[in-house]
């Protein structure tokens, strides 16, 4: 009885008193959360704003709109070059990786001695350093004297960089899938490969795709790595290292936008073709 | 009758056999076409600025063919690409820092050279080379191994808007640590630079021998400095955007900072410390197993050759160290961009490489994380 009146004595001051502090509460977090999109994404807002900004440097103030950065970005032959470079190593080195990724990750689904050691050395190359990974590298072609260049010892290295993180991307798709399917298409008949391309591919396919655009964008903003080990060739960040040690280069916003989207468009190929929760 | 027994099998053998033949066609064909190309061009690594402009098709047409040029990083990271595994093999022509890259590149012995020895018969331009750069020639026995091609200075460069080229103030080194222009300062990311910059503001006439004591003290000069400076800057964009958006009135910088500046209308300049600017040279060297030595040594003797001499400092900021560089240039030109170093009407000081390097850049680090 006398729990009911002390609960009935304060339930009208709690509820007096909770819209204000739910208010102070909510409005904190809004402005928290506003602040944090603000950092993250003023940054990117000011790279578009100075990569129409019609001033010889880099940096406020604004001096009017000009296209001419893009227009020098689009016509310029070593900076094409480089882009061709990217996309093409991207796509050479995410489909190989991707390739990779898919098999071990079906290698992964059984059990086998020292696969927990396994999975850590596939995942190794994600810790190491980046310069660090660059060094080994060095001296890794050098004793092997493979030639540097985009398709040799550049493709090698990307792969390297991608696949990990393709690997676990796509691993747990493959782990979470239904074994039953499989076994159901072998008791009718299937061999492995046939139960491979008419019942895994076609239900992991999103998987991959997602795993191929991520190991994409990877390779394409791949510069610490690469440095070394590209020989005179250039990718896009490379070259763009090349421009920022001896020139002004105010073109270079609009450089980044030009990279900026082509990493975007990527990223929503790959929302676009991820198969949405029903 | 199973349900996938009229689909198709799946990848057969004769698949496979086809793929790899194709991929080992493609293989195959880029390293043809890697050798191919290989005998009508050579690969380089030198400062990017220059072989840029016209200076590339003057070197081009020199070596008969096309030049790859590696992107740029540092003088020691073109000792790194030498010294690495398979180093020696895979450019033609490499080109950096006199002082740093003499000791790695020679060897302790006779034989133990990691370049070719130049033939200066097929060089006639080697005999231009400026007595001033005769030293950075580096030979033994008889053989020449590595040739200077071009130099540069640093110094304080400044915006004239901010600091009146009249101040006698801004005639040394100590724009950059006293303050005066505090707040409005950048210093240049390279221990070594800075270091040097900062002992020859203290009076020592060796800068580049500091050790032990005499060191620390420079460094804790520059870490009691440090409340002066705006930023510390490390790449040439960055570096000659805070001067020309006026962030910072002076810096630490080489003079191909003030040369682009100048070139685009910037009130930029530089200060002649009467310390002295700080001077180095870079010179080109072929590794041991190139195997365009030829068209190498024709690409050297071009630097050296009047096109590219007298074209290398409008256009890249660098000074040729042949004595047909400067022939074309008027005397207040020959003074502006730094030919008074030759003469002995500019002073300067080498930016010669420290014994103790590495107690440099720890220390260098301290300032920085001070």
């Amino acid at each position: 009885m006398s729990d009911a009146v002390l609960q009935a004595g304060t339930r009208p001051a709690r509820s007096f008193a909770w819209p204000r502090a739910e208010r102070l509460r909510k409005g904190l977090l809004c402005a928290y959360a506003g602040l944090f999109f603000l950092f993250l994404y003023a940054p990117i807002g000011l790279l578009l704003v100075l990569s129409v900004n019609d001033s010889e440097v880099i940096g406020l103030p604004f001096k009017g709109t000009t296209s001419r950065w893009y227009a020098y970005v689009l016509t310029t032959p070593e900076l094409i070059r480089a882009l061709a470079n990217s996309f093409a190593l991207g796509f050479v080195s995410a489909g190989i990786a991707t390739a990779i990724a898919l098999m071990m990750a079906m290698g992964f689904r059984r059990e086998f001695p020292l696969k927990g050691l396994l999975m850590k050395i596939v995942l190794l190359p994600i810790l190491i350093p980046g310069i660090v990974g660059s060094a080994v590298f060095l001296v890794f072609f050098g004793y092997l004297e493979i030639p540097f260049g985009l398709w040799t010892t550049a493709l090698m290295v990307h792969i390297t960089w991608a696949l990990p993180f393709a690997f676990l991307t796509i691993f747990p798709r493959l782990h979470g899938f239904d074994r039953g399917l499989e076994e159901a298409a072998m008791d009718l008949g299937a061999t492995p490969i046939v139960v491979f391309r008419r019942i895994l591919l076609p239900i992991i396919r999103p998987g991959i795709v997602a795993t191929f655009l991520f190991a994409f964008t990877l390779s394409f903003d791949e510069f610490v790595r690469t440095f070394l080990v590209i020989g005179t060739q250039r990718t896009i960040p490379v070259h763009l290292w090349t421009l920022i040690i001896d020139q002004m280069a105010p073109f270079l916003p609009a450089v980044g936008v030009v990279i900026m989207a082509v990493s975007v468009s990527v990223s929503l190929i790959g929302f676009a073709l991820t198969p949405k929760e029903k | 009758m199973s349900k996938f027994s009229s689909a198709p099998s799946g990848p057969s053998r004769r698949m496979f056999l086809r793929t790899g033949a194709g991929l080992g066609a493609a293989a195959g064909l880029g390293l043809w076409g890697t050798t191919a190309q290989a005998a009508a061009s050579i690969d380089v690594v030198m400062v990017n600025a220059a072989i840029s402009g016209p200076l590339r098709s003057v070197l081009e047409g020199a070596s008969g063919g096309k030049i790859n040029d590696a992107p740029w990083q540092s003088t020691t990271d073109v000792v790194s690409r030498l010294t690495a595994p398979g180093g020696t093999g895979r450019y033609d022509l490499l080109i950096a820092g006199s002082d740093f890259v003499r000791k790695p590149i020679m060897g302790p012995r006779p034989g133990s050279e990691l370049v070719l020895p130049l033939d200066t018969a097929k060089m006639p331009n080697f005999g231009q080379v400026a007595d001033a750069f005769k030293k950075d020639v580096a030979d033994r026995d008889g053989k020449v191994y590595m040739v200077p091609v071009f130099w540069g200075f640093d110094s304080v460069i400044y915006n004239t808007e901010q600091m009146p080229e009249s101040d006698p103030f801004t005639q040394s080194w100590a724009p950059l640590f006293e303050d005066k222009y505090a707040g409005r300062i950048a210093w240049y990311d390279a221990a070594h630079q800075m270091i040097m910059a900062a002992g020859l503001h203290l009076g020592n006439p060796k800068p580049e021998d500091l050790d032990g004591k005499d060191l620390d003290e420079v460094v804790r000069f520059l870490i009691s400095r440090k409340k002066n400076i705006r930023t510390i800057w490390s790449t040439f964009a960055q570096g000659t955007n805070l001067l020309a958006t006026g962030e910072v009135a002076c810096l630490y910088g080489p003079i191909p900072v003030r040369a682009e500046l100048q070139r685009k209308g910037f009130k930029i300049t530089n200060a002649w410390p009467k310390e002295g600017v700080l001077s180095f040279a870079h010179s080109a060297f072929v590794p041991r197993d190139s195997k365009n030595l030829e068209a190498s040594q024709a690409v050297i003797n071009a630097m050296l050759g009047k096109d590219y001499a007298s074209q290398v400092t409008k256009a890249s900021g660098y000074l040729s160290t042949s004595n047909l560089g400067s022939q074309d240039f008027s005397p207040e030109e020959r003074k502006r961009f730094g030919y008074g170093v030759l003469d002995g009407s500019t002073k300067h000081h080498g930016l010669g490489f420290p014994p103790a390097i590495a107690k440099w850049i720890e220390g260098w680090n301290r300032v920085k994380s001070a």
